[in-house]
């Protein structure tokens, strides 16, 4: 069985517990009344989303000089370009989320500085209806890569459990594909 | 008559000192802004007050003799749409309790090349205390301008009080920076 290598699976089990926090903690903190635990946990899930920016462009660039495994189970053509057009998509996705925070940060005048050490540039001047505007993209992206995160992870489980191919092991350490 | 002759060397003498205090120059408010930053989790953030007032008595030649007094509209307060409801509060400025914000200079003297402090009491939400602010005064035609800034600490204030008391969110200091174009000095001969 062919795997991906060691950094492609750290950086994707990285990057899906981090969007899992980012998640949770971005759900979570959207209704509470201002204080300063919610201050806070603003300055957590943006640190966070900049660390997942980050993150995605390192496996990018490593996925351009490191090419996944060549599928080896077979699989009907159209679940081989679904499954390219869908990775294709979560990586738009991951980028496009935090971007979308970024820049909503930005026209709100609250400049983003990650873990409260490094100033990022504001990519936008300050504008209130913009800020405004950009939330409701953020936050309907948010529900977006649910779904597709969820259309993945179905699709992961569907090959480990009723395939029984070796697509979800070659992503996680020490998994082995089930006997057929 | 020895009355009279007392009263006009009175008249005099009060004459005398009241041209020894420097003349008001009128607060200008286009082009003149109160502005503050402060941090949040390290995220520097502006604002600023739409409103103020002040009366500025400052001769650039004798600043001993000078004297400014300002005062904030803090319901003018400005920085962004997650602060302002909340700084209105009792908590934060208790914007109904301590409408104005004040400045009144103690003594002003020069420290050279234009550099002036002015040493004073602020009183934010009705307490005082005495604070040292370091100013520019610069001719610009018939107008002047006073550029400055000075650090406070809102917590000698009582600004953010029960949870937001501690400083680890939002930071203690808060950087007061203002720009005041005054008019022509009243009385003067140009």
């Amino acid at each position: 069985m062919a795997r991906y290598n060691g950094v492609a699976k750290t950086l994707h089990w990285l990057v899906f517990a981090l969007m899992s926090c980012a998640f949770v903690v971005g759900f979570y903190m959207h209704d509470l009344p201002l204080s300063p635990r919610k201050l806070q946990l603003v300055s957590w899930h943006k640190w966070t989303g900049v660390t997942i920016f980050v993150l995605v462009l390192l496996r990018l660039t490593w996925r351009l000089f490191n090419p996944p495994p060549a599928q080896a189970s077979p699989m009907p053509q159209w679940q081989l370009q679904a499954s390219e057009a869908m990775h294709r998509l979560l990586y738009i996705l991951m980028l496009a989320m935090p971007l979308s925070g970024w820049l909503m940060s930005s026209a709100k005048g609250v400049q983003t500085v990650w873990f409260g050490l490094l100033p990022l540039p504001d990519l936008l001047s300050k504008n209130p209806p913009l800020g405004k505007a950009l939330s409701e993209v953020h936050e309907a992206l948010g529900f977006i890569i649910l779904g597709f995160v969820a259309v993945h992870v179905l699709a992961a489980l569907k090959h480990h459990f009723v395939d029984r191919d070796d697509v979800l092991a070659r992503m996680t350490p020490g998994l082995k594909p089930l006997s057929k | 008559m020895r009355h009279s002759g007392f009263i006009f060397a009175a008249l005099l003498g009060l004459l005398a000192s009241s041209s020894s205090f420097a003349a008001e120059r009128a607060l200008q408010a286009a082009g003149s802004s109160v502005a503050f930053v402060y941090k949040q989790m390290n995220v520097p953030l502006d604002g600023r007050f739409r409103k103020f007032s002040g009366k500025i008595n400052f001769d650039a030649a004798k600043p001993e003799t000078s004297s400014i007094e300002m005062v904030v509209d803090v319901a003018s307060f400005s920085s962004n749409e997650d602060a302002d409801p909340e700084v209105v509060k009792p908590t934060w400025l208790d914007v109904a309790g301590h409408p104005q914000a004040r400045f009144t200079s103690k003594s002003i003297k020069s420290l050279g090349g234009g550099r002036y402090q002015a040493a004073g009491t602020l009183n934010i939400k009705g307490i005082s205390r005495d604070v040292t602010v370091p100013f520019d005064f610069k001719e610009q035609g018939a107008n002047a301008s006073v550029d400055g800034q000075f650090t406070l600490k809102r917590g000698d204030y009582k600004v953010g009080e029960g949870e937001w008391s501690a400083f680890d969110i939002v930071a203690n200091d808060v950087l007061v920076k203002f720009h005041l174009v005054v008019g022509p000095a009243a009385g003067a001969r140009n």
